[in-house]
């Protein structure tokens, strides 16, 4: 099963972090509850693992092998930290996106979203993310959190619903 | 607005862009029509499109350089450095030709000692610094480990991580931070710890009873001998590992774990009346030993490298062990004319292959890949016995045409055992052995497993009785055998558990053990059920002397069944051994649908044994069939003596299970592959064939089984005949049957697959799926599809 070991071409392993290296380090900080440096310690640790990946054997699924890796890594790091095992989707999340109100125009709007978001489940909150900032299919993330890609589908569009209700009333 | 239009996922999923092309297609055609619908698009997609946009803006953070460095730095030197050599900073300039030679050397031994470079460095320095006697086991280690060429690799690159230490500073600066979080003396302080949690279970709880301490010094003091001659010892330096959890690769805060383990004394001491403890010198004793054989000689070679992986479930795939089959050849009927074997009702290796294909999209590993138990996965519709019956299976067997080889014959046997319905099932007393060490915490382990018992739970009734224990660290009674109707009790019980800790296995099987000793049933089902995956590690010892635990067990009524979960640490190998000794059966649960089929759809299968020691043997007629091949069943073929010899053990099947076996024929004369011939015999002639063998029988089945509770096996034989059946008209299980096992000759790229590809096997397995209620015909079939892509059989 490991016959076929080759390794990455660096400019491989360079644009793959280009690529993922955000919506990896928010998709962990976040579920490390604003730890940044926590999410670099994880990030950096995935993509080390990923070095030493056969590429072979994850091309197909790169996305996914990157978030379930560093979900994992995240959970080992809340374990040292907790005495009973929990569901990363039950982590409580505080404010992952420091600054951002300055940044941008409509920060205003941004912020209300943001508070919306706040109020959904971590579930919720972790599929949302998983397809709107990293781009990742419904069975990448069924692949990553352990839902069925019915189940992932169900909890987006509760979530894109919950919002259109805030959002309608506000 | 009509929120009902707001019920269905499709909107969002249509937006999202992924509907199935057929979805898209009727949901374009609703939105054409329906305005409502098309407002609702809208305003769905304005939602995700402001939710895009604020992630974007979110999303600015990139790693620090020096850690992208690292990573860079990494990469280099992985690609250009081979292990072996002791100038681990070669410059990274080395001829292309040279590093990719290297690479062809070196690949397959970087690639499986692929661990967290934190546990390791961790590892090693801690190892190293605090205690001397430890430090003085692991270079024996090393040492006993130079004869295997793997492990003397294995060695190197770890020292030269060591010396390396400064070389990637981000992860040092990780591992010592965890490593500060640690108390003083810790190796000596975490055994002593074991030794206290330990003193809690045993303190606190009642007396221990007789057989639990009995069976455990039997099994520790077996050791030493056991030690010499098991080669699978699925672990063999539990100590090391315990170690090795303690600094740093799973910090578990010693205090916390301590509370837990008084939580769980407590618990079942509220759960009721006392429970039987292998209690604290037992346990010490088997510690102790445990740290003795820290310094045998005959560890196997990837213990050490297996616990730095221990938390590594991203790239769990390396931990798996699978024993090495190699397939059954063809045998001329005139040197061997008997072919002597024992069923097998096992499934693991077939959900095993599902997860491996459309979970992960890898090829499964050739010894993943157990022929009889992908074709014993499907429910055949082959008859049951009548109710006034002789035997309580119903055997048939029939040739025709092998359809990857022209020139050869299949011969398909079928057995069938007595189905029952829910009322006649006996008596359950099931004691619920569950796996909480801290591998199990992952989302297709535990919470799947607690699953699977409450769908268990909702077949039982008010006579029937289940019990949980759990092993991690040391062992405890979480429910007390419990009427399964107090179904809250059981609920609460269930959802306490927690993963956390390590393995004890052995100590919790022995409680297992006598939870069901003392609640026994005669006449009944008495089961331990033991949920894992298959990390065993402290405790009573090797595969051998549990294995020898779960066959006395057995001889006293209480079978043992295996349920593995989850890809990464499955001792494959030894679960499928102990299920086999404790005349249980081995069941791979990789998902909800499975564990439905396992513990519902065939829960009496699964719980009650109809026929134990079931062998077959099968005498071919040399003047009709020169050559034969049984496919699949490599790990159970018997002796041709074993057939009589009621001690032999053999499989068990249980209450409606279907079993078929397969074996390819080469026809007398014909242009079959035939084995070599050997010189004929000097002082002997060859056998003169007797009248029978012109009667135009091609051969002669015959099977041994014992009643479930019986010492003494009764014997069924038949002939069978060969009715020139062509492989398209027998019946659609036989036929499917044979596709799942050319799948299997497929997927173990066999030279004997004949001229069949994976087409063929999609083709014949899509027109013979039948009614394929369940639709595991259907995803068979998707498998084959997924494993033509896989292979690039386009």
């Amino acid at each position: 099963m490991t016959e076929s070991g080759s390794t990455w071409p660096a400019e491989t392993i360079n644009s793959l972090v280009d690529r993922y290296e955000r919506p990896l380090l928010a998709y962990a900080g976040r579920m490390l509850g604003g730890d940044w440096q926590g999410a670099q310690d994880a990030v950096q640790e995935t993509f080390l693992r990923l070095c030493r990946e056969d590429p072979q054997k994850i091309e197909s699924r790169i996305a996914a092998w990157l978030f379930s890796v560093c979900r994992s890594r995240v959970i080992d790091m809340q374990r040292t930290n907790h005495s009973t095992p929990f569901d990363a989707s039950q982590i409580a999340v505080a404010d992952a996106a420091p600054d951002v109100s300055d940044a941008v125009v409509e920060a205003e709007d941004r912020d209300q979203l943001h508070n919306m978001v706040e109020n959904l489940t971590p579930r919720q909150q972790e599929v949302l993310r998983l397809r709107l900032q990293a781009g990742l299919s419904y069975r990448e993330i069924a692949e990553i959190t352990g839902l069925t890609i019915g189940n992932v589908g169900f909890h987006l569009h509760a979530a894109v619903r919950n919002l259109r209700d805030s959002l309608a009333v506000s | 607005m009509s929120d009902s239009i707001w019920e269905d996922p499709k909107l969002t999923a249509y937006i999202l862009d992924e509907l199935s092309e057929d979805d898209r297609a009727v949901f374009e055609e609703m939105l054409q029509t329906d305005p409502k619908l098309a407002d609702a698009v809208n305003e769905a997609r304005g939602v995700t499109d402001q939710l895009q946009a604020m992630y974007a803006a979110e999303a600015n953070t990139t790693l620090d350089p020096n850690r992208r460095e690292s990573i860079t730095r990494q990469q280099d030197t992985f690609a250009l450095t081979p292990r072996s050599t002791p100038s681990w900073r070669v410059p990274v300039t080395v001829l292309a030709t040279a590093a990719a030679l290297l690479l062809l050397i070196g690949a397959p031994l970087l690639y499986k000692r692929s661990p967290s470079l934190l546990g390791e460095a961790t590892e090693s320095r801690s190892i190293a610094t605090d205690n001397p006697s430890i430090e003085a086991d692991s270079v024996l280690l090393e040492e006993a480990n130079k004869p295997s060429m793997m492990q003397s690799e294995e060695s190197a690159p770890m020292e030269a991580m060591a010396d390396n230490a400064d070389f990637d500073e981000p992860s040092m600066e990780i591992a010592e931070g965890s490593q500060d979080k640690l108390p003083g003396t810790r190796s000596e302080q975490s055994v002593r710890n074991e030794a206290q949690r330990m003193g809690v279970g045993g303190g606190t709880s009642a007396p221990a009873t007789p057989a639990a301490p009995g069976t455990l010094r039997d099994a520790t003091t077996n050791q030493p001998g056991v030690q010499s001659n098991v080669t699978h010892d699925p672990n063999p330096f539990p100590l090391e590992k315990e170690l090795a959890k303690s600094f740093g690769a799973a910090p578990t805060p010693t205090g916390k774990r301590k509370q837990l383990q008084q939580k769980t004394a407590a618990e079942a001491m509220k759960a009721g009346e006392s429970f039987p403890t292998t209690g604290a010198a037992g346990l010490g004793v088997s510690i102790s030993q445990s740290a003795s054989r820290g310094i045998s000689p005959d560890f196997p070679a990837d213990s050490l490298d297996r616990q730095r992986r221990a938390l590594d479930d991203g790239e769990s795939d390396q931990r798996n062990r699978f024993p090495a089959l190699t397939e059954n050849a063809f045998k001329r009927v005139e040197d061997s004319p008997l072919s002597t074997f024992s069923v097998d009702v096992d499934t693991a290796s077939y959900s095993k292959v599902r997860e491996y294909l459309l979970s992960q999209h890898q090829r499964p590993p050739v010894d993943a890949i157990r022929i009889e138990e992908m074709v014993n996965y499907f429910n055949y519709e082959y008859l049951p016995p009548e109710d006034d019956a002789p035997h309580p299976f119903a055997a048939k067997a029939e040739i025709m045409s092998c359809p990857w080889n022209d020139n050869h014959r299949l011969a398909r046997i079928a057995l069938k055992g007595k189905t029952m319905k829910p009322e006649d099932r006996p008596l359950s007393n099931l004691v619920f052995l569950l796996d909480t060490s801290g591998s199990m915490n992952s989302h297709n382990k535990l919470p799947l497993v607690k699953q699977g018992m409450q769908m268990l739970l909702s077949q039982l009734g008010e006579n029937d009785r289940v019990a949980i224990a759990v092993y991690a660290g040391s062992a405890g009674l979480v429910l007390d055998s419990t009427p399964a109707t107090k179904k809250r009790k059981i609920e609460k019980a269930l959802s306490e558990l927690a993963a956390g800790g390590s393995t004890n296995g052995g100590a919790g099987i022995n409680l297992a053990y006598s939870i069901a000793r003392d609640n026994f049933i005669p006449g009944g089902v008495n089961r331990v059920i033991l949920c894992t995956d298959g990390d065993f590690n402290v405790g009573t010892t090797g595969t051998g002397s549990l294995v020898r635990m779960v066959e006395q067990q057995a001889a006293g009524g209480i079978f043992l069944s295996v349920l593995g979960f989850g890809m990464g640490n499955h001792n494959d190998a030894m679960l499928e051994q102990i299920s086999g000794r404790g005349n249980g059966n081995y069941a791979f649960i990789d998902g909800k649908q499975e564990a439905e089929k396992v513990l519902v759809d065939q829960v009496n299968a699964t719980l009650v044994t109809i026929a134990k020691d079931v062998k077959l043997q099968i005498e071919f007629n040399p003047r009709l069939v020169s050559a034969y091949r049984l496919i699949g069943y490599e790990n159970r073929v018997l002796a041709k003596e074993d057939f009589n010899d009621d001690k032999k053990d053999a499989g068990e099947i249980g209450a409606g299970h279907a079993v078929t076996a397969l074996y390819e024929l080469v026809p007398a004369g014909s242009e079959g592959s035939l084995p070599p011939e050997v010189d004929p015999l000097k002082y002997q002639n060859n056998p003169e064939l007797t009248d029978a063998a012109n009667g135009g029988e091609s051969l002669t089945l015959k099977l041994r089984y014992k009643e479930p509770d019986g010492d003494t096996s009764k014997l069924v034989e038949f002939p069978v005949i060969d009715n020139e059946t062509n492989f398209k008209d027998a019946d659609h299980d036989a036929r499917f049957a044979a596709a799942v096992a050319g799948f299997g000759m497929q997927l173990r790229n066999s030279k004997y697959a004949g001229d069949w590809q994976l087409n063929d096997v999609i083709t014949v397995a899509e027109d013979a799926k039948g009614e394929d209620e369940s639709g595991l015909r259907a995803q068979f079939v998707e498998m084959a599809q997924t494993a033509k892509k896989i292979l690039g059989q386009e």
